[in-house]
Protein backbone atom coordinates (compact mmCIF):
# COMPACT_ATOMS: atom_id res chain seq x y z
CA UNK A 1 0.00 0.00 0.00
CA UNK A 2 3.42 2.25 0.67
CA UNK A 3 4.10 1.83 -2.80
CA UNK A 4 0.60 2.67 -4.10
CA UNK A 5 0.64 5.98 -1.92
CA UNK A 6 3.76 6.74 -3.11
CA UNK A 7 2.67 6.37 -6.89
CA UNK A 8 -0.38 8.37 -6.31
CA UNK A 9 1.28 10.99 -4.51
CA UNK A 10 4.12 11.00 -7.74
CA UNK A 11 0.94 11.61 -10.04
CA UNK A 12 -0.43 14.55 -7.83
CA UNK A 13 2.26 16.49 -7.74
CA UNK A 14 3.27 16.05 -11.64
CA UNK A 15 -0.20 16.31 -12.58
CA UNK A 16 -0.42 19.92 -14.53
CA UNK A 17 -4.38 20.15 -13.48
CA UNK A 18 -3.50 19.86 -10.16
CA UNK A 19 -1.62 22.87 -10.04
CA UNK A 20 -3.69 25.13 -12.49
CA UNK A 21 -6.80 24.42 -10.83
CA UNK A 22 -5.19 25.19 -7.52
CA UNK A 23 -3.80 28.58 -8.76
CA UNK A 24 -7.02 29.37 -10.64
CA UNK A 25 -9.00 28.52 -7.69
CA UNK A 26 -6.67 31.16 -5.89
CA UNK A 27 -7.60 33.89 -8.69
CA UNK A 28 -10.80 33.04 -8.16
CA UNK A 29 -11.32 33.46 -4.98
CA UNK A 30 -9.66 36.43 -4.37
CA UNK A 31 -11.77 37.85 -7.36
CA UNK A 32 -14.75 36.91 -4.87
CA UNK A 33 -13.70 38.48 -2.15
CA UNK A 34 -14.33 41.57 -3.54
CA UNK A 35 -18.10 40.59 -2.99
CA UNK A 36 -17.77 38.50 0.31
CA UNK A 37 -15.73 40.66 2.20
CA UNK A 38 -18.21 42.23 2.86
CA UNK A 39 -20.93 39.93 4.47
CA UNK A 40 -17.88 38.09 6.46
CA UNK A 41 -16.25 39.49 9.92
CA UNK A 42 -12.62 38.91 8.08
CA UNK A 43 -10.70 37.88 5.12
CA UNK A 44 -10.69 34.43 6.56
CA UNK A 45 -14.06 33.86 7.00
CA UNK A 46 -14.83 36.07 3.26
CA UNK A 47 -12.23 33.54 1.50
CA UNK A 48 -14.70 30.46 3.72
CA UNK A 49 -17.86 31.99 2.15
CA UNK A 50 -16.32 31.32 -1.28
CA UNK A 51 -15.60 27.34 -1.26
CA UNK A 52 -18.98 26.74 -1.83
CA UNK A 53 -19.19 28.56 -4.92
CA UNK A 54 -15.31 27.27 -6.09
CA UNK A 55 -16.45 24.00 -5.21
CA UNK A 56 -16.69 23.17 -8.89
CA UNK A 57 -12.81 23.09 -9.27
CA UNK A 58 -12.85 20.62 -7.32
CA UNK A 59 -15.43 18.61 -8.98
CA UNK A 60 -13.12 19.45 -12.59
CA UNK A 61 -10.33 17.58 -10.61
CA UNK A 62 -11.31 14.66 -9.10
CA UNK A 63 -13.18 14.18 -12.80
CA UNK A 64 -9.36 14.28 -13.97
CA UNK A 65 -7.78 12.91 -10.93
CA UNK A 66 -10.03 9.82 -10.60
CA UNK A 67 -11.74 9.73 -14.27
CA UNK A 68 -8.87 9.71 -16.29
CA UNK A 69 -7.77 6.98 -14.65
CA UNK A 70 -10.70 4.66 -15.57
CA UNK A 71 -10.92 6.05 -18.79
CA UNK A 72 -7.01 5.61 -19.79
CA UNK A 73 -6.98 2.24 -17.87
CA UNK A 74 -4.09 3.49 -15.63
CA UNK A 75 -5.53 2.63 -12.50
CA UNK A 76 -5.79 -1.37 -14.30
CA UNK A 77 -1.96 -1.48 -14.00
CA UNK A 78 -2.07 -1.55 -10.57
CA UNK A 79 -4.51 -4.76 -10.63
CA UNK A 80 -2.54 -6.31 -13.29
CA UNK A 81 0.67 -5.33 -10.84
CA UNK A 82 -1.44 -7.77 -8.09
CA UNK A 83 -2.04 -4.99 -5.60
CA UNK A 84 -5.27 -5.61 -3.89
CA UNK A 85 -8.23 -3.35 -4.82
CA UNK A 86 -9.32 -2.24 -1.12
CA UNK A 87 -5.93 -0.84 -1.16
CA UNK A 88 -5.97 0.82 -4.50
CA UNK A 89 -9.66 1.89 -3.28
CA UNK A 90 -8.33 3.49 0.19
CA UNK A 91 -5.06 5.07 -1.80
CA UNK A 92 -6.90 6.42 -4.48
CA UNK A 93 -9.44 8.20 -1.99
CA UNK A 94 -7.01 9.46 0.15
CA UNK A 95 -4.68 11.37 -2.76
CA UNK A 96 -7.83 12.58 -3.94
CA UNK A 97 -8.81 13.85 -0.52
CA UNK A 98 -5.38 15.67 -0.17
CA UNK A 99 -5.45 17.19 -3.43
CA UNK A 100 -9.24 18.73 -2.78
CA UNK A 101 -8.53 19.67 0.06
CA UNK A 102 -4.99 21.47 -0.96
CA UNK A 103 -6.66 22.84 -3.63
CA UNK A 104 -9.92 24.34 -1.51
CA UNK A 105 -7.57 25.42 1.69
CA UNK A 106 -5.38 26.86 -0.57
CA UNK A 107 -6.68 30.56 -1.26
CA UNK A 108 -7.85 30.39 2.22
CA UNK A 109 -4.03 29.55 3.27
CA UNK A 110 -2.64 33.10 1.56
CA UNK A 111 -5.62 34.89 2.40
CA UNK A 112 -5.10 34.01 5.89
CA UNK A 113 -1.06 35.38 5.64
CA UNK A 114 -2.32 38.24 3.81
CA UNK A 115 -5.60 39.07 7.16
CA UNK A 116 -2.74 38.36 9.23
CA UNK A 117 0.25 40.46 8.49
CA UNK A 118 -1.15 42.84 6.19
CA UNK A 119 -4.05 43.68 7.27
CA UNK A 120 -3.78 43.18 10.61
CA UNK A 121 -6.83 41.32 11.35
CA UNK A 122 -6.38 39.11 14.33
CA UNK A 123 -7.24 35.43 14.44
CA UNK A 124 -7.64 34.32 18.08
CA UNK A 125 -6.56 30.33 18.35
CA UNK A 126 -9.73 29.32 21.02
CA UNK A 127 -11.88 26.17 21.04
CA UNK A 128 -14.40 27.51 18.72
CA UNK A 129 -10.97 28.24 15.91
CA UNK A 130 -10.17 24.77 16.67
CA UNK A 131 -14.11 23.49 16.18
CA UNK A 132 -14.68 25.68 13.17
CA UNK A 133 -11.17 24.50 11.59
CA UNK A 134 -12.17 20.66 12.40
CA UNK A 135 -16.07 21.50 11.01
CA UNK A 136 -14.38 23.37 7.90
CA UNK A 137 -12.19 20.00 7.19
CA UNK A 138 -14.81 17.34 7.64
CA UNK A 139 -17.52 19.84 5.49
CA UNK A 140 -14.69 19.75 2.77
CA UNK A 141 -13.93 15.99 2.61
CA UNK A 142 -17.32 15.60 2.57
CA UNK A 143 -17.83 17.83 -0.42
CA UNK A 144 -15.19 16.04 -2.56
CA UNK A 145 -16.60 12.57 -1.43
CA UNK A 146 -19.45 13.31 -3.69
CA UNK A 147 -17.48 13.40 -7.09
CA UNK A 148 -15.29 10.41 -5.91
CA UNK A 149 -18.53 8.92 -5.42
CA UNK A 150 -19.50 9.49 -9.05
CA UNK A 151 -16.18 8.64 -10.27
CA UNK A 152 -16.32 4.82 -8.76
CA UNK A 153 -19.61 4.26 -10.31
CA UNK A 154 -19.64 5.44 -13.07
CA UNK A 155 -15.76 5.15 -13.86
CA UNK A 156 -15.64 7.98 -17.02
CA UNK A 157 -14.53 11.10 -16.99
CA UNK A 158 -17.12 12.82 -18.76
CA UNK A 159 -20.37 11.24 -16.65
CA UNK A 160 -18.29 11.72 -13.70
CA UNK A 161 -17.86 15.52 -14.70
CA UNK A 162 -21.34 16.17 -15.99
CA UNK A 163 -23.48 14.39 -12.92
CA UNK A 164 -21.22 16.35 -10.18
CA UNK A 165 -21.60 19.15 -11.88
CA UNK A 166 -25.45 19.22 -12.01
CA UNK A 167 -25.47 18.18 -8.39
CA UNK A 168 -23.12 21.37 -7.89
CA UNK A 169 -25.93 23.64 -9.46
CA UNK A 170 -28.68 21.91 -7.53
CA UNK A 171 -27.32 22.47 -4.25
CA UNK A 172 -26.39 26.03 -4.97
CA UNK A 173 -29.99 26.65 -6.07
CA UNK A 174 -31.85 24.70 -2.96
CA UNK A 175 -29.10 27.13 -0.70
CA UNK A 176 -31.01 29.86 -2.91
CA UNK A 177 -34.54 28.57 -2.03
CA UNK A 178 -36.82 29.31 0.79
CA UNK A 179 -36.05 25.99 2.84
CA UNK A 180 -32.39 27.05 2.65
CA UNK A 181 -32.16 27.09 6.42
CA UNK A 182 -32.97 23.47 7.14
CA UNK A 183 -30.95 22.15 3.90
CA UNK A 184 -27.69 23.88 4.39
CA UNK A 185 -27.34 21.84 7.55
CA UNK A 186 -27.61 18.65 6.20
CA UNK A 187 -25.65 19.13 3.34
CA UNK A 188 -21.53 19.84 3.54
CA UNK A 189 -21.82 22.82 0.87
CA UNK A 190 -24.65 24.60 3.57
CA UNK A 191 -22.59 23.18 6.23
CA UNK A 192 -19.42 25.65 5.10
CA UNK A 193 -21.84 28.68 4.54
CA UNK A 194 -23.13 28.54 8.03
CA UNK A 195 -19.61 28.08 9.21
CA UNK A 196 -18.20 31.06 7.52
CA UNK A 197 -21.31 33.25 8.76
CA UNK A 198 -20.82 31.65 12.09
CA UNK A 199 -24.46 30.29 12.19
CA UNK A 200 -23.47 26.57 13.03
CA UNK A 201 -26.84 24.80 14.48
CA UNK A 202 -24.91 21.98 16.19
CA UNK A 203 -21.48 20.91 15.62
CA UNK A 204 -22.15 17.18 16.71
CA UNK A 205 -24.62 17.20 14.26
CA UNK A 206 -22.37 18.75 11.27
CA UNK A 207 -20.22 16.16 12.14
CA UNK A 208 -22.86 13.16 12.41
CA UNK A 209 -24.42 14.11 9.05
CA UNK A 210 -20.81 14.70 7.58
CA UNK A 211 -19.74 11.13 8.85
CA UNK A 212 -22.76 9.98 7.45
CA UNK A 213 -22.76 10.91 4.34
CA UNK A 214 -18.81 9.75 4.03
CA UNK A 215 -19.94 6.44 5.32
CA UNK A 216 -22.97 5.94 2.56
CA UNK A 217 -20.74 7.55 -0.45
CA UNK A 218 -17.45 5.27 0.20
CA UNK A 219 -19.60 2.04 1.35
CA UNK A 220 -20.82 1.93 -1.99
CA UNK A 221 -18.57 3.18 -4.18
CA UNK A 222 -15.84 0.72 -2.62
CA UNK A 223 -18.43 -1.86 -2.89
CA UNK A 224 -19.13 -1.31 -6.56
CA UNK A 225 -15.03 -1.10 -6.84
CA UNK A 226 -14.49 -4.16 -5.17
CA UNK A 227 -16.83 -6.57 -7.72
CA UNK A 228 -16.58 -4.90 -10.97
CA UNK A 229 -15.10 -5.57 -13.72
CA UNK A 230 -12.84 -2.95 -15.78
CA UNK A 231 -12.67 -2.04 -18.90
CA UNK B 1 8.50 -27.95 -9.44
CA UNK B 2 5.79 -27.96 -11.77
CA UNK B 3 6.24 -26.63 -15.25
CA UNK B 4 2.59 -25.51 -15.29
CA UNK B 5 2.38 -21.48 -14.82
CA UNK B 6 -0.96 -20.83 -15.25
CA UNK B 7 -3.92 -23.32 -15.55
CA UNK B 8 -7.56 -22.44 -16.18
CA UNK B 9 -10.22 -25.00 -15.09
CA UNK B 10 -13.77 -25.26 -16.96
CA UNK B 11 -13.17 -21.59 -16.41
CA UNK B 12 -16.41 -19.31 -17.78
CA UNK B 13 -17.19 -16.09 -17.99
CA UNK B 14 -20.58 -14.56 -19.18
CA UNK B 15 -21.41 -11.08 -19.65
CA UNK B 16 -26.11 -10.48 -18.91
CA UNK B 17 -26.74 -11.75 -22.70
CA UNK B 18 -23.14 -13.33 -23.96
CA UNK B 19 -21.20 -16.33 -23.08
CA UNK B 20 -17.79 -14.77 -23.56
CA UNK B 21 -15.73 -17.83 -22.41
CA UNK B 22 -17.17 -21.18 -22.17
CA UNK B 23 -15.55 -23.55 -19.79
CA UNK B 24 -12.11 -23.20 -21.03
CA UNK B 25 -9.62 -25.54 -19.54
CA UNK B 26 -5.94 -24.62 -20.41
CA UNK B 27 -2.15 -24.96 -19.48
CA UNK B 28 0.21 -22.01 -20.00
CA UNK B 29 3.92 -24.18 -19.35
CA UNK B 30 7.16 -22.61 -18.37
CA UNK B 31 9.74 -21.18 -20.87
CA UNK B 32 7.31 -21.26 -24.17
CA UNK B 33 6.13 -18.73 -26.40
CA UNK B 34 2.46 -19.22 -27.01
CA UNK B 35 0.70 -17.51 -29.65
CA UNK B 36 -3.18 -17.02 -28.62
CA UNK B 37 -5.48 -16.90 -31.88
CA UNK B 38 -8.84 -16.00 -32.19
CA UNK B 39 -11.66 -13.74 -34.17
CA UNK B 40 -12.67 -10.87 -32.65
CA UNK B 41 -14.99 -11.62 -29.77
CA UNK B 42 -13.40 -14.75 -29.79
CA UNK B 43 -12.78 -14.54 -25.75
CA UNK B 44 -9.24 -13.65 -26.58
CA UNK B 45 -8.94 -10.80 -24.57
CA UNK B 46 -11.51 -11.66 -21.58
CA UNK B 47 -10.00 -14.75 -21.08
CA UNK B 48 -6.64 -12.18 -20.84
CA UNK B 49 -8.52 -10.21 -18.86
CA UNK B 50 -9.54 -13.06 -16.13
CA UNK B 51 -6.18 -13.78 -15.54
CA UNK B 52 -4.93 -10.31 -15.19
CA UNK B 53 -7.69 -9.63 -12.26
CA UNK B 54 -9.59 -6.85 -14.32
CA UNK B 55 -12.57 -9.42 -15.05
CA UNK B 56 -13.87 -11.85 -11.88
CA UNK B 57 -14.72 -15.39 -13.24
CA UNK B 58 -18.44 -16.15 -13.72
CA UNK B 59 -17.09 -19.75 -12.65
CA UNK B 60 -14.45 -21.95 -12.79
CA UNK B 61 -10.97 -22.03 -11.57
CA UNK B 62 -7.35 -20.44 -12.05
CA UNK B 63 -4.26 -20.79 -11.03
CA UNK B 64 -1.15 -19.09 -11.30
CA UNK B 65 1.95 -21.15 -10.32
CA UNK B 66 -0.15 -23.63 -8.86
CA UNK B 67 -2.18 -21.21 -6.55
CA UNK B 68 -5.27 -20.12 -6.83
CA UNK B 69 -7.83 -18.16 -4.78
CA UNK B 70 -8.51 -14.33 -4.54
CA UNK B 71 -5.72 -13.90 -2.30
CA UNK B 72 -3.10 -15.94 -3.88
CA UNK B 73 -3.75 -14.70 -7.35
CA UNK B 74 -2.82 -10.90 -6.19
CA UNK B 75 0.05 -12.14 -5.05
CA UNK B 76 1.48 -14.35 -8.08
CA UNK B 77 0.25 -11.19 -10.28
CA UNK B 78 3.34 -9.58 -9.41
CA UNK B 79 5.08 -11.91 -11.15
CA UNK B 80 2.83 -11.20 -14.30
CA UNK B 81 3.69 -8.43 -17.14
CA UNK B 82 0.73 -7.45 -19.30
CA UNK B 83 0.02 -4.75 -22.14
CA UNK B 84 -4.31 -5.60 -22.54
CA UNK B 85 -5.51 -3.90 -25.45
CA UNK B 86 -4.52 -0.47 -25.28
CA UNK B 87 -1.04 0.60 -23.15
CA UNK B 88 -2.23 2.28 -20.49
CA UNK B 89 -0.23 5.64 -20.28
CA UNK B 90 -0.56 9.24 -18.77
CA UNK B 91 -0.80 11.53 -22.12
CA UNK B 92 0.90 14.49 -20.17
CA UNK B 93 4.09 12.66 -18.67
CA UNK B 94 7.16 11.95 -20.31
CA UNK B 95 7.70 8.11 -21.43
CA UNK B 96 10.41 8.30 -18.39
CA UNK B 97 7.92 9.30 -16.38
CA UNK B 98 5.10 6.86 -17.28
CA UNK B 99 8.38 4.22 -16.42
CA UNK B 100 8.96 5.95 -13.00
CA UNK B 101 4.66 5.61 -12.14
CA UNK B 102 5.43 2.09 -12.78
CA UNK B 103 8.29 1.77 -10.82
CA UNK B 104 7.30 3.37 -8.03
CA UNK B 105 3.44 1.27 -7.87
CA UNK B 106 6.05 -2.16 -8.41
CA UNK B 107 8.43 -1.08 -5.39
CA UNK B 108 11.17 -1.71 -7.58
CA UNK B 109 13.84 0.12 -5.73
CA UNK B 110 17.10 0.40 -8.83
CA UNK B 111 15.92 3.58 -10.80
CA UNK B 112 18.23 2.61 -13.93
CA UNK B 113 16.10 -0.29 -15.13
CA UNK B 114 13.72 2.91 -16.86
CA UNK B 115 16.61 3.30 -19.04
CA UNK B 116 17.63 -0.37 -19.62
CA UNK B 117 13.96 -1.22 -20.64
CA UNK B 118 13.57 2.05 -22.56
CA UNK B 119 16.93 1.22 -24.14
CA UNK B 120 15.07 -2.12 -25.32
CA UNK B 121 12.06 -1.47 -26.85
CA UNK B 122 14.01 1.40 -29.08
CA UNK B 123 12.57 4.78 -26.81
CA UNK B 124 15.87 5.82 -25.30
CA UNK B 125 15.43 9.24 -27.31
CA UNK B 126 12.20 10.43 -26.37
CA UNK B 127 13.65 12.74 -23.84
CA UNK B 128 10.61 15.43 -22.34
CA UNK B 129 8.64 14.55 -25.28
CA UNK B 130 5.07 13.88 -23.92
CA UNK B 131 3.02 10.86 -24.40
CA UNK B 132 0.24 12.67 -26.00
CA UNK B 133 2.46 13.58 -29.00
CA UNK B 134 3.93 10.12 -29.32
CA UNK B 135 2.94 8.00 -32.89
CA UNK B 136 0.65 4.71 -32.32
CA UNK B 137 3.65 2.73 -32.53
CA UNK B 138 5.74 4.45 -30.10
CA UNK B 139 3.11 4.19 -27.73
CA UNK B 140 2.80 0.69 -27.96
CA UNK B 141 6.38 0.51 -27.77
CA UNK B 142 6.05 2.25 -24.22
CA UNK B 143 3.22 -0.03 -23.76
CA UNK B 144 5.37 -2.93 -23.46
CA UNK B 145 8.10 -1.64 -22.00
CA UNK B 146 5.97 -0.80 -18.81
CA UNK B 147 4.70 -4.71 -19.08
CA UNK B 148 8.56 -5.81 -19.16
CA UNK B 149 9.97 -3.16 -16.23
CA UNK B 150 9.28 -5.82 -13.62
CA UNK B 151 11.58 -8.54 -15.61
CA UNK B 152 8.00 -10.75 -15.73
CA UNK B 153 8.67 -14.71 -15.51
CA UNK B 154 4.66 -14.37 -17.41
CA UNK B 155 4.47 -11.55 -20.30
CA UNK B 156 1.15 -11.65 -21.42
CA UNK B 157 0.76 -8.62 -24.58
CA UNK B 158 -2.43 -8.76 -26.34
CA UNK B 159 -1.99 -7.46 -29.78
CA UNK B 160 0.99 -5.84 -28.89
CA UNK B 161 2.24 -5.27 -32.50
CA UNK B 162 -0.71 -3.22 -33.47
CA UNK B 163 0.44 -0.16 -34.79
CA UNK B 164 3.75 -0.71 -35.47
CA UNK B 165 5.48 0.02 -38.53
CA UNK B 166 7.54 -3.29 -40.66
CA UNK B 167 10.58 -2.26 -38.69
CA UNK B 168 9.33 -2.24 -35.52
CA UNK B 169 7.66 -5.42 -36.05
CA UNK B 170 10.84 -7.36 -36.92
CA UNK B 171 12.11 -5.37 -33.53
CA UNK B 172 9.19 -7.05 -30.80
CA UNK B 173 9.39 -10.45 -32.45
CA UNK B 174 13.40 -10.57 -31.89
CA UNK B 175 12.74 -8.92 -29.09
CA UNK B 176 10.44 -11.79 -27.62
CA UNK B 177 12.56 -14.24 -28.96
CA UNK B 178 15.46 -12.82 -27.06
CA UNK B 179 13.39 -12.44 -23.78
CA UNK B 180 12.34 -15.84 -23.85
CA UNK B 181 15.79 -17.52 -24.59
CA UNK B 182 18.07 -15.60 -22.35
CA UNK B 183 15.29 -14.81 -19.68
CA UNK B 184 13.33 -17.70 -19.57
CA UNK B 185 10.12 -15.69 -19.86
CA UNK B 186 6.82 -17.09 -20.75
CA UNK B 187 5.11 -15.59 -23.04
CA UNK B 188 1.00 -15.59 -24.18
CA UNK B 189 0.97 -13.23 -26.85
CA UNK B 190 -2.33 -12.88 -29.27
CA UNK B 191 -2.79 -11.28 -32.39
CA UNK B 192 -4.66 -10.68 -35.30
CA UNK B 193 -1.85 -10.87 -37.77
CA UNK B 194 -1.52 -14.52 -37.91
CA UNK B 195 1.70 -14.77 -40.20
CA UNK B 196 3.02 -12.95 -37.19
CA UNK B 197 2.57 -15.24 -34.91
CA UNK B 198 3.69 -18.09 -36.79
CA UNK B 199 7.47 -16.79 -36.38
CA UNK B 200 6.68 -16.00 -33.15
CA UNK B 201 5.52 -18.68 -31.22
CA UNK B 202 6.16 -22.36 -30.06
CA UNK B 203 2.80 -23.09 -29.46
CA UNK B 204 -0.79 -22.22 -30.58
CA UNK B 205 -3.77 -22.11 -29.30
CA UNK B 206 -7.19 -21.49 -31.08
CA UNK B 207 -10.16 -20.04 -29.58
CA UNK B 208 -13.75 -19.53 -31.39
CA UNK B 209 -16.93 -18.41 -29.61
CA UNK B 210 -15.59 -18.53 -26.29
CA UNK B 211 -14.10 -22.30 -26.64
CA UNK B 212 -10.61 -23.53 -27.12
CA UNK B 213 -10.78 -25.47 -30.29
CA UNK B 214 -7.27 -26.59 -30.17
CA UNK B 215 -3.58 -26.56 -28.50
CA UNK B 216 -1.10 -27.11 -30.85
CA UNK B 217 2.76 -26.83 -31.10
CA UNK B 218 4.85 -25.32 -33.96
CA UNK B 219 5.64 -29.20 -34.87
CA UNK B 220 2.12 -30.57 -35.20
CA UNK B 221 1.01 -27.41 -36.61
CA UNK B 222 3.93 -27.72 -39.87
CA UNK B 223 2.90 -31.68 -39.74
CA UNK B 224 -0.76 -30.38 -40.18
CA UNK B 225 -0.08 -27.51 -42.38
CA UNK B 226 1.12 -30.15 -44.93
CA UNK B 227 0.95 -29.92 -48.90
CA UNK B 228 -2.15 -31.06 -50.25
CA UNK B 229 -3.38 -30.66 -53.86
CA UNK B 230 -5.98 -27.67 -54.21
CA UNK B 231 -8.69 -27.92 -56.29
CA UNK B 232 -11.31 -26.12 -57.90
CA UNK B 233 -13.70 -26.66 -59.73
CA UNK B 234 -16.96 -25.28 -61.01
CA UNK B 235 -19.02 -28.02 -59.16
CA UNK B 236 -17.57 -28.55 -55.66
CA UNK B 237 -20.05 -31.83 -55.21
CA UNK B 238 -19.66 -33.62 -57.82
CA UNK B 239 -15.95 -33.13 -57.60
CA UNK B 240 -16.50 -34.59 -53.86
CA UNK B 241 -18.29 -37.73 -55.25
CA UNK B 242 -15.79 -38.46 -58.11
CA UNK B 243 -12.51 -38.36 -55.29
CA UNK B 244 -14.66 -40.87 -53.23
CA UNK B 245 -15.91 -43.03 -55.91
CA UNK B 246 -13.80 -43.01 -58.67
CA UNK B 247 -10.62 -42.02 -57.07
CA UNK B 248 -11.15 -44.18 -53.66
CA UNK B 249 -10.18 -41.04 -51.17
CA UNK B 250 -11.59 -39.33 -48.17
CA UNK B 251 -8.52 -37.25 -47.20
CA UNK B 252 -9.72 -34.31 -48.31
CA UNK B 253 -11.04 -31.48 -47.06
CA UNK B 254 -13.91 -28.85 -48.34
CA UNK B 255 -12.57 -25.04 -47.71
CA UNK B 256 -14.64 -22.08 -46.96
CA UNK B 257 -14.02 -20.67 -50.22
CA UNK B 258 -14.93 -23.87 -52.09
CA UNK B 259 -11.60 -25.40 -52.98
CA UNK B 260 -11.29 -28.81 -52.15
CA UNK B 261 -7.65 -29.92 -50.56
CA UNK B 262 -6.70 -33.30 -51.42
CA UNK B 263 -4.00 -34.99 -48.94
CA UNK B 264 -3.32 -37.90 -51.39
CA UNK B 265 -1.79 -38.35 -54.82
CA UNK B 266 0.56 -35.74 -53.97
CA UNK B 267 2.89 -36.98 -56.79
CA UNK B 268 0.30 -38.04 -58.85
CA UNK B 269 -1.99 -34.95 -59.90
CA UNK B 270 -2.54 -36.33 -63.92
CA UNK B 271 -4.76 -39.28 -62.33
CA UNK B 272 -6.67 -36.56 -60.18
CA UNK B 273 -6.75 -33.95 -63.61
CA UNK B 274 -7.74 -37.19 -65.93
CA UNK B 275 -10.82 -38.46 -62.90
CA UNK B 276 -12.17 -34.77 -63.26
CA UNK B 277 -11.75 -34.61 -66.83
CA UNK B 278 -13.28 -38.37 -67.73
CA UNK B 279 -16.06 -36.86 -65.14
CA UNK B 280 -16.98 -33.65 -67.65
CA UNK B 281 -15.95 -31.33 -64.24
CA UNK B 282 -14.35 -27.83 -65.46
CA UNK B 283 -11.67 -27.55 -63.64
CA UNK B 284 -10.25 -23.78 -62.81
CA UNK B 285 -7.52 -24.48 -60.72
CA UNK B 286 -5.38 -27.29 -59.70
CA UNK B 287 -2.00 -27.58 -57.72
CA UNK B 288 0.27 -28.53 -54.72
CA UNK B 289 0.42 -26.65 -51.92
CA UNK B 290 0.78 -25.90 -48.33
CA UNK B 291 -1.55 -24.10 -45.43
CA UNK B 292 -0.44 -21.19 -43.59
CA UNK B 293 -1.15 -20.72 -40.04
CA UNK B 294 -3.81 -18.47 -41.13
CA UNK B 295 -5.49 -21.35 -43.59
CA UNK B 296 -5.20 -23.63 -40.32
CA UNK B 297 -7.13 -21.47 -38.27
CA UNK B 298 -9.91 -21.17 -40.67
CA UNK B 299 -10.29 -24.28 -41.53
CA UNK B 300 -11.14 -25.24 -37.97
CA UNK B 301 -12.95 -22.25 -37.46
CA UNK B 302 -15.13 -23.14 -40.73
CA UNK B 303 -15.48 -19.52 -41.74
CA UNK B 304 -13.51 -16.41 -43.06
CA UNK B 305 -15.07 -13.34 -41.16
CA UNK B 306 -12.76 -10.90 -39.46
CA UNK B 307 -9.67 -12.58 -39.62
CA UNK B 308 -6.98 -10.40 -41.76
CA UNK B 309 -4.29 -11.78 -43.87
CA UNK B 310 -1.35 -10.57 -43.66
CA UNK B 311 -1.01 -9.82 -46.77
CA UNK B 312 -4.17 -7.73 -46.79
Amino acid sequence: MSNLLKTELYKLFHSWYFWGIGIFNLLLSSILLLDSKERSSNLIMASLYNIPLLYFLSIVFIALFIGSDFSGRTLNTYITAGHKRSSIFRVKLIVSQIGCIIILVFPLFVHGIISQFYIGEKLFWNDSTYTMVLLTLFAMITLCALPMFFAFIFRDMGKTLTVSMVLFFVMIFLLNSESAQIISRIIPMGQLRLISLQKVYSTNFCLFVDLLWNFILYFIAGSAFLHTDLK
Amino acid sequence: MSSIILEAKSLTKEYKQTLALDHINLQIKKGKIYGFIGQNGAGKTTFLRLVTGLAFPTSGTLSLWGNSGTEELQKQRKRIGSMIETPALFPSMTAYQNMEVQRIQRGIPDKSVIKRTLDMVGLQDTGKKSVRNFSLGMRQRLGIAIALLNTPELLILDEPINGLDPAGIVEIRNLLKILNKEYGMTILVSSHILEELYQTASEFILIDHGKIIEEISDYELNERCKRHIAIKTTDVQKTVLVLEENLHTDNFKLMPDGIIRLYDYLNDLETVASALAESHILVTGLSVSSDTLEDYFLSKIGGTKDVKSPKN
